[in-house]
């Protein structure tokens, strides 16, 4: 069974309303179907704008839904009033990009890590112990724990926040560019500690972020996600070298990569025919039709005119009129 | 003879916790048309190295020691009436937050004129007229009613544009560019990156590129230099750099990027952190995080020196 | 954690802050003129020579010497002693005034800021209004209704001073409750009180004292009018305004009755204004408080 199901959800932020106007609605998200299955790694990329980061604010309840539902593990929580949803956060976690902002300025590290035990009626004792316990797992020292997050690196503020996120053993953690802010050397420590984590917890992470190179190393399956809906939904290795949806592949193709082989394969692109151009879309007015057709190098008329549903083949979902015709693999 | 020879430059920022050592005895050449990147990670100074070379090191900051020759002038003995003649007109600079570097209460045709205006002092029609064509050169649709038009009315990916346009519209020898397009998507950033290509090729214009991007690097750069500490440590052709890195830390940074062979599995990552730049290790500043240390590291530093050709590196284990 | 380990924790924390205090002019000016006049007021009555009510009518209005160094009033009252004394009036009134006003104004200003909608467009109403309107003449307003005396006053000030309070806890709560670790509290199951109490105050509360600092002047000058209007202090409480008040009918002979205390009221709103001016400063970017 699916850990996490979202039905056709949105979430729509209303803009620029007054007493006498009515206001317009900045489409964030805009009906996505989605599941995550316990154990995997759910890769969702994307730029700004995308929708990503308000999809996982969204699935937890941060924002409140505009329709839609979401599903954890059997129980449509959708409508659940905070009180009853409470008890659910328990088994979600989230981590964010910048871990000096996720963590409160004036709480040492203790009280930070300490705090959800708290919240959900942890012993004290027990508490003590596992807080210990958890700081010297993400690779911190017992001394760590008497100091203020400014006191920190970002990489171990970043620490830190994992550290808060897994402490009452989640089922479910949204990852929100975990590592962008960090120097590159960190990043690596950080990516090894999750998938220590991961191994040694069985948990399921749901991984956003815009930096391929890094979902293609720690997903099993990527949502690509542009203008608030997925356009391509497929395992790591389909996403890649079975690539099918153009968006997909103008992502590829603008990637910088620091290896040669993948250099290559980009002339590759090229010659078939995509290309890189055009602005991020205006998401209170969207483009009509494929939300994608004004920089896509393959739309025709329909693609103006209709939105193309995400169907496909097995695993492999696409969200493209000319799915089957366009050839865009490396 | 490079374009830009810079000879043993420090600059230090006084703070009251102590002396930062931003860049501390750095040589570094870069030649005419050519793309240098300079890599390196948060507090390596990098930044500090761009900002010395055009002198605008924001206090507590100053530079204390060095030479930066210039079309064979050398940068640090000018006053302040010279270097506002090179500033825009021969070295032009761009950085990474477009929107904080565009007034927000002047035009952005405006703000391009007025490079030809101060510098050559070119009447406004005629320099408005020059702000809309290179407009339209760095690609932004309707030039026109974008000369017109706000810096907030602009995109990030067209504020960059405009700032590349008014940075180029007195075809600078060399562009620093500080993290240009860190602050971009992916998307926009190749485009951007697209056409910094083209006019440099125009203009036959040279490009600091300063980037912790590895990537980056290896798609627009020729040489690379990558800095620890503020010091240099290797530097040389990008290809030969990225394919056999020789210092022990060039060599952990490239290998702790995950790749196409990597899924899944652990990466290999340099233990500890970058030092502080106050209280720095004694000799080899990455002594401390090295794998291949010796004796003689702790005690002394290394210094640049060709391994192979047009190749150098600063390591007792390797040099 | 030993009750001897805690005390050596805090006091090495306040050494810290009273370092960075130290390091900024205008703060460590302030800082000490400010405990300078809190000393004095601690310790009036080993500072000052009489009690401020003894009068000696052989001594009416006399210029300052040796034996009253301020001079004497119309009532052969030492005005040094009566300045002295004077101080723990002037600190004690404006201190209750910047409590009161900031429980109140913090308090709506939390609300108004936390839960936004018409809540919000109530208060910002309400506090912008009364802060459009001249505090003193508003008071004055207040007091003519609950009467003349120091608690009335303390009252009347606080009721119309307490906007500025609100504006910048309810900016403070809007820009924090969107940072990260408010979301991150949510994510983990925290109740609207507990973000409230554990995540925003603490950190709102250092722009409170800045502000609180800056307005402590204020109030006492505000306080300070209302006496010299003769609505505070009763005689022979001596109060700075009253004094003051009561000395401008012998400016031509006797201006050392209106002039020592107008001295003091002086240095002690710069004292406050400096140090609350050098904390604002210092708040920011170096604390990262």
């Amino acid at each position: 069974m699916d850990l996490l199901r979202l039905d056709d959800l949105r979430k729509y932020f209303p803009v620029g309303g007054g007493i006498l106007r009515k206001p317009s609605f900045l489409r964030a998200v805009d009906g996505i179907n989605l599941s995550v299955t316990r154990g995997e790694t759910l890769g969702l990329v994307g730029e700004s704008g995308s929708g990503k980061s308000t999809l996982a604010l969204t699935a937890l309840k941060l924002y409140e839904p505009t329709s839609g539902r979401i599903i954890f593990d059997g129980v449509d929580v959708t409508g659940m009033k905070e009180s009853e949803f409470k008890k659910f956060r328990k088994k979600l976690g989230i981590v964010f990009q910048d871990p000096y902002s996720s963590l409160n300025p004036r709480s040492r590290v203790k009280d930070i890590i300490a705090r959800p035990m708290k919240v959900h009626g942890y012993g004290d004792e027990e508490i003590d112990r596992i807080v210990k316990e958890v700081i010297v797992e993400v690779g911190l020292s017992i001394e760590h724990l008497e100091r203020f997050p400014h006191q920190l690196s970002g990489g171990q503020q970043q620490r830190v926040a994992i550290a808060r996120a897994i402490v009452t053993k989640p089922d479910l953690i949204f990852l929100d560019e975990p590592t962008s802010s960090l120097d590159i050397s960190v990043q690596s420590q950080i990516l090894n500690l999750l998938l220590d984590l991961q191994q040694n917890y069985r948990m399921t992470y749901v991984f956003i972020t815009h930096d391929l190179l890094t979902v293609r190393h720690i997903s099993d399956r990527i949502a690509v996600m542009y203008a608030g809906k997925i356009m391509e939904l497929a395992t790591t290795e389909e996403i890649f070298y079975e690539t099918m949806h153009p968006y997909t592949a103008t992502l590829l193709l603008s990637l910088p990569v620091p290896d040669v082989e993948s250099r290559v394969q980009k002339d590759v692109l090229i010659k078939k025919g995509v290309k890189v151009y055009g602005e991020p879309p205006n998401l209170i007015n969207p483009p009509k039709g494929c939300r994608f057709h004004p920089r896509c190098p393959f739309s025709i008329d329909l693609c103006e005119r209709e939105e193309p549903e995400l169907k496909g083949i097995g695993s492999h979902l696409v969200a493209c009129h000319r799915a089957g015709e366009i050839d865009v693999r490396l | 003879m490079g374009l830009l020879q810079i000879k043993d430059l420090r600059t230090y920022f006084f703070t009251s916790r102590g002396k930062v050592r931003a860049v501390d005895g750095v040589d570094l050449s870069l030649y005419e048309r050519e793309v240098l990147a300079v890599v390196g990670e948060t507090g390596c100074g990098k930044s500090t190295l761009g900002l010395s070379i055009i002198r605008l090191v924001p206090y507590p900051g100053r530079i204390v020691g060095g030479e930066i020759f210039f079309k064979g002038k050398d940068l640090l003995k000018m006053d302040e009436s010279e270097l506002r003649e090179i500033r825009g007109k021969e070295i032009a600079m761009i950085f990474q937050n477009p929107s904080k570097a565009l007034n927000p209460v002047y035009k952005v045709g405006y703000q391009i004129a007025e490079m030809p205006r101060y510098h050559l002092g070119v009447p406004m029609k005629r320099a408005w007229g020059l702000a809309v064509d290179l407009l339209r050169k760095v690609k932004i649709p309707d030039p026109e009613v974008k000369a017109s038009s706000y810096p907030h009315s602009l995109s990030g990916g067209m504020k960059q544009r405009s700032l590349i346009a008014m940075m180029i519209s007195l075809k600078p020898s060399l562009l620093i560019a500080d993290e240009p397009t860190t602050a971009l998507d992916v998307t926009v950033q190749a485009q951007i990156m697209d056409l910094l290509k083209e006019i440099r090729e125009e203009v036959g214009m040279a490009v600091m590129l300063i980037t912790h991007n590895i990537g980056l690097v290896a798609e627009e750069s020729d040489r690379v230099a990558v800095m620890y500490a503020g010091k240099i440590v290797e530097v040389g052709a990008t290809p030969d750099v990225l394919e056999d890195p020789l210092h022990p830390y060039t060599r952990g940074l490239l290998s702790s990027l995950p790749s196409r062979r990597s899924r899944k599995e652990r990466l290999p990552s340099i233990p500890g952190s970058v030092p502080d730049l106050i209280n720095l290790p004694s000799g080899c500043r990455f002594h401390p995080r090295c794998p291949y240390k010796l004796d003689i590291c702790d005690k002394e530093e290394p210094k640049l020196s060709e391994v192979k050709r047009g190749h150098l590196v600063s390591c007792f284990a390797v040099g | 954690m030993l009750a001897s380990e805690g005390v050596a924790k805090v006091t090495k924390e306040a050494s810290g802050y009273i370092k960075l205090i130290w390091s900024h002019w205008s703060a460590r000016t302030g800082l000490i003129i400010s405990i300078f006049i809190i000393l004095i007021a601690i310790f009036a009555p080993l500072i000052a020579p009489r009690s401020y009510a003894q009068t000696d009518l052989k001594h009416r209005l006399e210029p300052p010497s040796p034996d009253f160094p301020f001079g004497t009033d119309e009532l052969g009252r030492c005005i040094f002693s009566r300045v002295i004394y004077g101080s723990r009036i002037a600190l004690w009134v404006g201190i209750l005034v910047v409590i009161v006003e900031a429980l109140v104004g913090v308090t709506l200003g939390i609300i108004a800021g936390y839960w936004e909608g018409w809540v919000d467009r109530v208060i910002s109403f309400l506090s912008d209004s009364i802060w459009a309107l001249p505090p003193i003449v508003l008071a004055l307003g207040v007091v003519t209704v609950i009467g003349p005396g120091i608690s009335q006053v303390v009252t009347a000030i606080a009721i119309v001073s307490w906007p500025p309070f609100t504006r910048v806890s309810r900016a403070k709560v809007l820009s924090i409750k969107n940072r990260e670790f408010v979301i991150a509290a949510k994510a983990i199951g925290e109740s609207d009180i507990s973000i409230i109490v554990r995540y925003i105050l603490p950190n709102i509360i250092p722009s409170i004292l800045v502000l609180a600092t800056l307005t402590l002047p204020t109030a006492i000058l505000s306080t300070t009018a209302l006496s010299f209007l003769g609505f505070g202090a009763q005689p022979p409480t001596p109060d700075w305004g009253d004094m003051i008040a009561k000395g401008m009918g012998y400016l031509q002979i006797a201006p050392w009755i209106s002039t020592f205390p107008g001295i003091f009221l002086v240095i002690t709103s710069l004292g406050f204004n400096l140090l609350g001016d050098g904390l604002r400063d210092l708040i920011d970017p170096r604390l990262r408080i």
